[in-house]
C-alpha cells in the first residue's frame, strides 16, 4: 500500500510541470491598437503597463506589423522581453482607415481566444490608433485612462452601451448593425469622444456627430443619461439633462413596414439663460425638446436608410415581434420602412432655485 | 439473486442527489448550441419537453422495478430473455455506461485544455482522476452517494452567476414563441437526450436503496431540479446571445461567464471550470459503478476486480481517443444509443414487464 501511495505522490508532483504564468514574468497587454499599414500590412501596437514606486504608471509600447493578423501578433511577440498575455485586455482601438476597411478578422481572434473577456471596449481612433496609444494620459496609465473615458461616457453621458459581447451580438444578429465610439486625441494628454462610428457589416460607413449622440442613444439604449443645449423660441438657451428614458418600437401588424417609436424622456434643467423658470417656460421647454427629439431622430433614421444600415435594430425587432413569413425580404424592403417618432418629454425639476 | 445487506443501502431521499448529480454533467456547458441549431429561440420548450419525457421514463423504470421485488436490470434481463440474450443486453448497457463515463471525462479534459491549460498532460490528469475514482468506488455505493451529495450541494451556488449576463438581456429574443414546427422541436429533443440521460442508472442501483418505494418522489424531484436548471441556463442564453451567435459558441455556458466581473475575480470561467471537476466526479463514479456492477453480476466476479478492469479500460481509451472529431463521433453515437434507450427500449421492456406479470397471474389463478 505504501508503495502505491508513493507512486501516486510522484504523479502529483509531475502534474506541476505545466507552463507557468507568473505575473512578474509576463507582459500583460492592457490596450491594443490596430492600424492599416502600407499596402495590405496590418500594424499592431500593444500597451503594457510598467509599475514603478511613487510614480505614475508608465507604458511600454510595442509595435510591429504583418500581412495577416497572425503574423502581426507573432511579430509583436518576438519584440517583447516577456511573453505577451492578453487576458486582461481592456480596450482595443482601431485606426480610422482600418475601420473603413473592416477588422472583423481580429475580432474573430479575440472571440476565439478563451482568455479574452467579453467586457473589452472597442473603439475607433481618429487618425491612427498607435498615435493615440503613444500619448501620456493621467496617472493610471494609458489603457486605464482610455477605458475610463469610455466607461464614464457610457454611464453618465451620451455614449450608447458597447463592449466586445455587444459587438458580436449585433454582428451576428442578422438585423442589427454595429456601432462603436470614436475617440479623438484633443491636444496633449486628453482624449475626447468624437461621435459614433456606424458600420455596415464590418466596415465603417458613416458617423454620428457628438452633438447628436444623445438622440442616437435614445433610440438604441433603454436608459439614457445625456445632456442637450436647447435654443428656445424666445431666444433663451436652456440646458436639459435627461435622467431616465425608455424607447418602445411598435410595428403595424398589418404592414410591418410601418413602425412607430415612442420615446419617453424624463429630465431636469440644470442651466437656464433667462431669469426665472416658470411653469409656463417649463412647458415650453418640454415642447421644444419634444420637437427637437422627433426631428433629429427622424432625420437620423432617414440617414440610416440612405446608408442601408440598421444600427437601431429594426430588423432584429421585427423578426421577434412579427412571425417570419411576413418579413421574408425585410432587408430588400428596408428602404421603404416608414417610421414615426413620437417623443414624450417630462421635465421634473429645475434645480433648487426658482 | 443475492439480497443487498442493509449496511450497504442508502436512504430513499438520497436518490434525489444520485439522480441529479448523474444527469448534470459536461453537457450543461455546451448544450445550447446543439439545441438552438434545431429549434432556435424555442429551444427552451425543447428543454421542458425533454424533462417531461425523463419524468415519464423514470416512472416506467420505477414501476417496473417496484413490481419485481428488489431485483435490478440484470436479474430482469435474465428472467425475461434467458441467460444468453439477457446477459448480452446487460453487457451492452455496461459498455454504454463505460463509454458515457469516458465521454464525460474526455470532454472535460478538452475543456480544461481549451480554456485553462493548453499543455495539460492528459495521461497524468486522467490517471490522477481515475485514481480518485478508484478510491471512491472501492468504498462502495454509500461513499458514491456521499460524493453525489457533495457534487450537488457544493457547486449549487453557481446558479447565481447566471444573473450577471442578464444586464445585457434582450427579452424580445424569446418571441415569437412556438414558431418552430413539431418536427424541429423533436429533432431538438433528440439532441437533448444525451444531456438529460443518467437517471436510468437506477436500473442498476435500485437494490441499494432502502425502502425503495419511498424513493420514487425523490427521483422525480431530482429530474425536476435538473430540468429547471437546464431551463434557466437555456433562457439566459437565448436572451443574452443573438441567434447566429449562440450557434457559434461551442461552450456557451462558459462564454456566458466571460461577462461576469466581480471586484475580487476578474474572470469567472476559471472558477467555474475548476468547480466543474466536482460536478463530473460523481458523474463518472456512478457511471463506472453501474458498468462494474453489470459485469460483476454477469460474470460473478468480485466487484473490486471488475472496477479495476473497467478503470484500466477507461484509462487506455482516454489516452488513445482524444481528438475533436473522435469525441464528436462518440458523442453522436452515445446520443443515438441514449435516444433509443429512453424512447424505445425502456417503454418496450416496461410493457413487457406488465404483460409477463399478467400472464404469470393468470397461470397462478
Amino acid at each position: 500500500m505504501k508503495k502505491w501511495f508513493l507512486l501516486a505522490l510522484t504523479f502529483l508532483f509531475l502534474a506541476g510541470c505545466m507552463e507557468k504564468e507568473v505575473i512578474d514574468e509576463v507582459n500583460i497587454v492592457l490596450a491594443i491598437g490596430i492600424d492599416k499599414g502600407d499596402g495590405d500590412l496590418k500594424e499592431g501596437t500593444d500597451v503594457i503597463p510598467v509599475y514603478q514606486k511613487n510614480a505614475p504608471v508608465q507604458s511600454e509600447i510595442i509595435s510591429d506589423s504583418g500581412k495577416y493578423y497572425r503574423d502581426m501578433f507573432i511579430n509583436l511577440q518576438k519584440q517583447s522581453s516577456n511573453p505577451l498575455v492578453y487576458g486582461k485586455l481592456e480596450i482595443a482601438l482601431f485606426g480610422e482607415e482600418m475601420a473603413k476597411e473592416g477588422f472583423y478578422d481580429v475580432i474573430d481572434t479575440f472571440e476565439r481566444d478563451s482568455s479574452i473577456g467579453s467586457n473589452v471596449f472597442l473603439a475607433v481612433a481618429r487618425g491612427k490608433a498607435s498615435e493615440m496609444l503613444k500619448g501620456n494620459y493621467g496617472t493610471q496609465g494609458t489603457a486605464d485612462y482610455l477605458y475610463n473615458v469610455i466607461k464614464q461616457n457610457i454611464e453618465t453621458r451620451d455614449l450608447p452601451q458597447e463592449n466586445l459581447h455587444l459587438y458580436l451580438y449585433n454582428f451576428f444578429s442578422n438585423g442589427k448593425d454595429v456601432y462603436l465610439p470614436i475617440l479623438k486625441g484633443s491636444g496633449e494628454g486628453k482624449v475626447d469622444v468624437d461621435g459614433i462610428a456606424l458600420f455596415k457589416n464590418q466596415s465603417m460607413v458613416g458617423e454620428i456627430p457628438p452633438n447628436d449622440m444623445m438622440f442616437f442613444k435614445l433610440l438604441t439604449d433603454k436608459h439614457t443619461k445625456g445632456n442637450y443645449n436647447l435654443l428656445l423660441p424666445n431666444g433663451k438657451i436652456s440646458s436639459i439633462r435627461t435622467i431616465k428614458s425608455k424607447e418602445k418600437l411598435i410595428f403595424n401588424r398589418k404592414n410591418p413596414y410601418e413602425a412607430k417609436i415612442d420615446i419617453y424622456v424624463t429630465g431636469y434643467v440644470p442651466e437656464y439663460s433667462g431669469k426665472k423658470i416658470t411653469p409656463k417656460i417649463l412647458k415650453e421647454i418640454e415642447k421644444a425638446f419634444k420637437a427637437v427629439i422627433e426631428q433629429k431622430a427622424s432625420a437620423m433614421i432617414e440617414e440610416f436608410k440612405r446608408l442601408e444600415i440598421d444600427p437601431i435594430g429594426f430588423g432584429d425587432e421585427v423578426k421577434h415581434s412579427i412571425r417570419y413569413t411576413k418579413v421574408m425580404d425585410w432587408k430588400k424592403n428596408y428602404k421603404n420602412l416608414k417610421v414615426k417618432v413620437n417623443a414624450n418629454v417630462n421635465i421634473s425639476e429645475s434645480g433648487v432655485v426658482e | 439473486m443475492e439480497k443487498v445487506g442493509e449496511r450497504f443501502q442508502v436512504s430513499p431521499f438520497l436518490v434525489f442527489y444520485l439522480v441529479q448529480s448523474i444527469q448534470f454533467g459536461v453537457g450543461v456547458l455546451g448544450f445550447q448550441r446543439i439545441i438552438s441549431k434545431a429549434a432556435g429561440n424555442d429551444a427552451w420548450i425543447v428543454v421542458l419537453l425533454s424533462g417531461l419525457v425523463a419524468h415519464i421514463t423514470f416512472w416506467m423504470i420505477f414501476h417496473m422495478l417496484k413490481k419485481s421485488n428488489g431485483k435490478n436490470i440484470v436479474d430482469i434481463h435474465r428472467e425475461y430473455f434467458g441467460k444468453w440474450i439477457g446477459h448480452s443486453l446487460t453487457l451492452l448497457l455496461a459498455v454504454y455506461y463505460l463509454m458515457l463515463a469516458i465521454t464525460v471525462l474526455i470532454t472535460y479534459t478538452e475543456i480544461v485544455q481549451v480554456w485553462m491549460f493548453p499543455d495539460l498532460n492528459v495521461f497524468i490528469f486522467t490517471f490522477l482522476f481515475l485514481l480518485l475514482v478508484y478510491y471512491i468506488l472501492s468504498g462502495g455505493f454509500r461513499v458514491i452517494t456521499g460524493i453525489a451529495f457533495l457534487g450537488v450541494i457544493l457547486p449549487s451556488y453557481l446558479i447565481f452567476t447566471f444573473i450577471f449576463p442578464l444586464q445585457y438581456a434582450n427579452y424580445h429574443n424569446l418571441f415569437p414563441v412556438f414558431h418552430h414546427t413539431p418536427g424541429e422541436l423533436f429533432s431538438g429533443m433528440f439532441k437533448m437526450t444525451l444531456s438529460m440521460l443518467g437517471y436510468e442508472a437506477i436500473l442498476f442501483y435500485y437494490p441499494f436503496v432502502k425502502n425503495p418505494e419511498k424513493a420514487h418522489k425523490w427521483g422525480q424531484l431530482g429530474i425536476a431540479v435538473t430540468t429547471f436548471v437546464y431551463l434557466i441556463i437555456m433562457l439566459v442564453s437565448i436572451v443574452y446571445f443573438s441567434d447566429a451567435q449562440i450557434e457559434k459558441n461551442i461552450w456557451a455556458t462558459l462564454t456566458l461567464w466571460k461577462i461576469v466581473e466581480m471586484p475580487f475575480v476578474e474572470r469567472f470561467e476559471y472558477i467555474g471550470i475548476a468547480n466543474w471537476n466536482l460536478i463530473i466526479l460523481p458523474n463518472v463514479c456512478i457511471m463506472l459503478w453501474c458498468a462494474s456492477r453489470g459485469l460483476k453480476q454477469v460474470f460473478s466476479f468480485k466487484q473490486k476486480k471488475t472496477i479495476l478492469f473497467i478503470l484500466v479500460i477507461s484509462f487506455i481509451v482516454l489516452n488513445t481517443f482524444n481528438n475533436r472529431e473522435q469525441i464528436n463521433m462518440l458523442n453522436d453515437l452515445l446520443g443515438q444509443f441514449g435516444f433509443y434507450l429512453t424512447y424505445v427500449y425502456i417503454p418496450l421492456i416496461f410493457i413487457l414487464s406488465i404483460v409477463i406479470r399478467k400472464i404469470k397471474e393468470k397461470h397462478k389463478g
